[in-house]
């Protein structure tokens, strides 16, 4: 196993009272595979995500026998400094907005060169030559002039190449990649993510690939874990989830998703109303309120993510599809 | 770029303009007869009229402007009144040691204020930031001769560190020329850090929530690498604007604090001139430091837009 | 008013008592200002030694001396208590203290109000007629900007002559570019508001606008600036007054007194450094009182 996340709570203090946006969340991701985690925005992806490399604002507390255990290491009880040696270099992260993830007032070579620098121990000149070999590696033409721009003087394509090259500077082991696509025009997202899993194949490298959008999931990930509310009410190998998609919000997440096959004047069947209030959120199954098969047994009682084999299709449901 | 920058410099001529017609109009303008204050409370009517003669203040007022503005542009601001010396001389002799002055304190300023400011944006909230920010406070409720006196007291007086008057020209070596600086530009510098500090800090607030120093975090970088390489540049934007308008304070400073330390600068030219009722002197110290503060205002601007290169965008 | 206000945040909250949201600093400072207008207000009711005596025997006296002297009989001895010592001259410093207060407060308070009436009608009429007038007025508020503050005070100083009403008006005078800006802007942002085009639609007249709709809605950001800018006009009455350019003597002022302690500061530094105090005090009191209006302000503004 190179990641193992074991009863994940996060706990945010806020003005309102304290919000849980990961709530008891484990996982597992094995060298070289690619873990699909998708949810609506606010779910709590992005928050586990920060969790694992401890990138959480202060005052930010996870729960006491929570563990994440990257390649035998518990990051959770590490010093900055060690988590230090770690970012970056084993565990590297791409954000959703290319453009506010660069720095503005920094060339993007120097950006990119950073991390060799700082990891790798390169000088100066070998990183600024390195850091050309990366860009054009990722599929950018010029490499050497663009290196020498700001961010702003670049497309959003083309930041997200920059994140992806600066993320993959130093061959982490594991990529984390939270929505990479979203802000980018969708002629181009299709370009981002294929350039992902060429190089997440060429590298032999685990990443997590956080998304809303199931289906971008579908052709990219060997595992796929659903959140809802903070907690993953079903995961599965990529190939069984959609196969047999067993919780309803699996479903109701599956079929919001607008297809080029679908007639135009087709009413999407999105899920209706809203997500939980995360300070207050509901008793029993968190998607109750929302489920059309809801029983009085899921507004009382929550349902635990069963059966425990961490390899098998699991579901946090009273009343699965299937 | 360029063209941004052609016109900023035609607003500075105008502004400059406007500033040579202010500073000669404002006798004018405003109530009171200069050649009865020149000539002093026991004047008689004949020295009176004799003195606005000789002055040229019995011709017709553009008449006039336009005199002393054409000698003012070949480096004419004419004669003083009590030497007779051209009032230029005085004051370029005067400038140095002004120069020399506001350097010191800006920088000594900004010592302060710039690590301050990043351990209170680093900590805030904390103890220590709250501590600081209290100082800052207090330190900008001190007027500058409150402060100058208060450091003569201590460092020159009890602890006899340092000088407490006197200035030390460069020929007579580096560090007794810099000694003599020291408590005038502490003086200054301890009005000015604290607004400068005050700005970087909440910049750099602002800054440390912004996703690309979250993502300088993910690449390992440590606190210090983040702070200096990636939060300091674009947090000082509005510390190098605000650092244009505080040259306007620390002239007014170095007024008095050249005049409590007694150091030959500008500003005790200017009082000195202002004592003994000399109009010319008076008029080419009020313009030459006006027209000084205009300028380097402009190219802090210019320096502004240099820097950022967002900005620098825009302008294309 | 023009946009429907959803106001859930305040509605649980309910508003802060006043006390918790101003602090100790605060109320420290408005005891200290009331302290110093009080003695400023009934100086001449206080038994105080008369500001310009000059006790010969006595000079530089430290604070607390006893000076014994027989009365005019050569009998009884009167035991005068110089409670803050006497200057160089053996002149009682707390007589002259609260004496020179009414100078700084005189300056402080009145010099921002010339400001604020003649800069907030230019603003007004230049925010609210806006075209080629506003941008002359604006164009000539900003070549007077472009002196550094204390330059112009001196230029302005020096062609008016001495005297305490002349500094008042140099003061003021240099506040006006400032208030006019503060007017201008308030009163753009108010114009384009829904209840003056509704007044327009009405037919009411502009100086009806102006007086009804506009000015009760810039009265308070004036003012909250012109408390801003008490500690400024008080630090340069007191730079005027350190430098002898100030009241004449022997009207005592506190930057005077600050300066005519120099020359002793190393024997008897009571003499500076006491009058630096309380205008140290007085000044951190202004600042920390208009910090803390405006924010309470501000917090206002930012409900509606």
């Amino acid at each position: 196993m190179l990641l193992m996340v074991n009863r994940l709570r996060v706990r945010i203090p806020t003005d309102r009272g304290p919000v849980c946006p990961v709530d008891g969340v484990s996982f597992t991701l094995e060298r070289g595979k690619t873990l699909g985690l998708v949810g609506e925005s606010g779910c709590g992806k992005t928050v586990l995500c920060r969790a694992i490399l401890g990138l959480l604002p202060k005052g930010t507390m996870l729960s006491k026998d929570a563990e994440i255990i990257f390649d035998g290491q518990l990051l959770n009880r590490l010093p900055e400094r060690g988590l230090n040696k770690i970012r970056g270099r084993e565990v590297a992260m791409i954000f959703q907005d290319p453009m506010t993830a660069l720095n503005p007032v920094m060339t993007v070579g120097r950006q990119l060169s950073e991390p060799l620098v700082h990891h790798l121990g390169m000088t100066a000149k070998d990183a600024k030559r390195k850091a050309t070999q990366l860009m054009a590696a990722t599929g950018i033409p010029n490499a050497e002039q663009r290196a020498r721009l700001y961010p702003h003087q670049l497309s959003g394509g083309l930041r997200q190449r920059i994140a992806i090259a600066m993320a993959l500077a130093c061959e982490p082991r594991l990529l984390i990649a939270d929505e990479p696509t979203t802000a980018l025009d969708a002629t181009i997202q299709a370009d981002i993510l294929d350039l992902l899993s060429f190089l997440h194949n060429e590298k032999r490298m685990a990443m997590i690939l956080i998304t809303h959008d199931l289906r971008m999931a579908a052709a990219r990930t060997q595992n796929i874990a659903v959140m809802y509310a903070g907690k993953i009410v079903e995961t599965a190998t990529t190939g069984e989830l959609f196969a047999n998609m067993r919780m309803p919000y699996t479903r109701a997440l599956f079929n919001a998703i607008p297809r080029i096959g679908n007639p135009t004047h087709r009413v999407l069947k999105t899920i209706v109303g809203q997500p939980p209030n995360p300070i207050d959120p509901p008793q029993g199954c968190r998607f109750s309120p929302r489920c059309l098969y809801a029983s009085l047994k899921c507004k009382a009682e929550e349902p635990p993510l069963l059966p425990e084999d961490p390899l098998a299709h699991r579901t946090a449901c009273w009343h699965p599809l299937t | 770029m360029f063209r941004h920058l052609i016109k900023k410099f035609l607003r500075l001529l105008s502004v400059l303009v406007a500033v040579t017609a202010l500073t000669f109009l404002m006798m004018d303008v405003l109530p009171g007869d200069v050649a009865y204050e020149i000539a002093g409370a026991d004047a008689t009517v004949e020295g009176v009229k004799a003195l606005r003669e000789a002055l040229g203040l019995d011709r017709h007022i553009f008449i006039r402007y336009g005199d002393w503005l054409a000698g003012v542009v070949q480096g004419d601001f004419g004669r003083s009144l009590l030497t007779h010396e051209p009032v230029a001389n005085a004051i370029f002799a005067c400038l140095p040691v002004t120069l020399e002055l506001m350097m010191i304190s800006q920088i000594l300023a900004l010592v302060l204020a710039i690590p301050i400011g990043i351990i209170s944006a680093y900590r805030s909230r904390s103890g220590l930031d709250r501590a600081f920010s209290a100082t800052a406070f207090a330190f900008m409720s001190a007027p500058v001769f409150v402060m100058a006196m208060v450091l003569i007291y201590i460092f020159a007086l009890k602890l006899r560190w340092l000088p407490a008057t006197g200035f030390a020209p460069l020929s007579e070596g580096l560090l007794a020329n810099i000694r003599s600086l020291m408590l005038p530009a502490a003086s200054l510098a301890l009005l000015e850090w604290a607004p400068l500090m005050r700005v970087l800090r909440s910049d750099m607030i602002a800054t440390l929530q912004e996703t690309f120093i979250l993502s300088a975090k993910a690449k390992g970088l440590s606190a210090r690498k983040i702070l200096f390489d990636h939060a300091l540049k674009p947090s000082s934007f509005t510390l190098i604007t605000i650092l244009g308008i505080h040259i306007g304070h620390l002239v007014g400073g170095a007024v008095i604090v050249e005049s409590i330390f007694a150091l030959p600068g500008i500003g005790r030219l200017l009082v000195g001139a202002i004592y003994s009722r000399d109009l010319n002197m008076v008029q080419g110290c009020i313009l030459l430091i006006t027209l000084g503060y205009v300028v380097v205002n402009f190219l802090v601007d210019a320096l502004y837009s240099f820097l950022d290169p967002r900005v620098r965008a825009q302008a294309d | 008013m023009a946009h429907p206000i959803q106001n859930t945040e305040s509605a649980c909250h309910g508003p802060m008592p006043l006390s918790e949201k101003l602090g100790i600093g605060f109320w420290l400072s408005v005891g200290w200002i009331a302290l110093v207008f009080a003695c400023a207000i009934f100086a001449d009711l206080l038994p105080l030694a008369e500001y310009d005596a000059m006790d010969w025997k006595n000079q530089a006296s430290p604070p607390g001396f006893r000076a014994i002297r027989s009365d005019s009989h050569g009998q009884s001895a009167i035991t005068t208590v110089y409670v803050f010592g006497t200057d160089t001259m053996g002149r009682d410093i707390l007589a002259r203290l609260i004496y020179g207060a009414r100078i700084s407060l005189a300056v402080g308070l009145i010099a921002p109000m010339i400001g604020l009436v003649i800069g907030g009608i230019i603003g007004m009429l230049a925010g609210f007629y806006r075209g080629r007038a506003e941008t002359i007025v604006m164009a000539i508020m900003d070549v007077i900007l472009a002196f550094p503050g204390l330059v112009l005070l001196l230029a302005v100083y020096f062609y008016l002559g001495p005297g305490l009403d002349k500094m008042i008006f140099a003061l003021g005078f240099l506040t006006i570019p400032a208030f006019t800006r503060v007017a201008r802007a308030n009163t753009l942002n108010f114009s384009q508001r829904d209840f003056v085009t509704a007044a327009r639609a009405l037919g009411q007249s502009d100086i009806h606008i102006l007086a009804r709709e506009i000015l009760p809605n810039i009265v308070m950001p004036m003012i909250v600036y012109a408390l801003l800018i008490v500690s400024y006009m008080i630090v340069a009455e007191g730079s005027l007054s350190f430098l002898a350019l100030g009241v004449p003597p022997p009207t005592p002022s506190w930057g005077g007194m600050i300066a005519g302690g120099k020359e002793m500061l190393d024997e008897a530094a009571h003499v500076s450094l006491i009058p630096a105090l309380v205008m140290f005090l007085t000044v951190l009191s202004f600042n920390l009182i208009g910090d803390a209006v405006r924010a309470l302000v501000d917090a206002r503004e930012g409900q509606l």
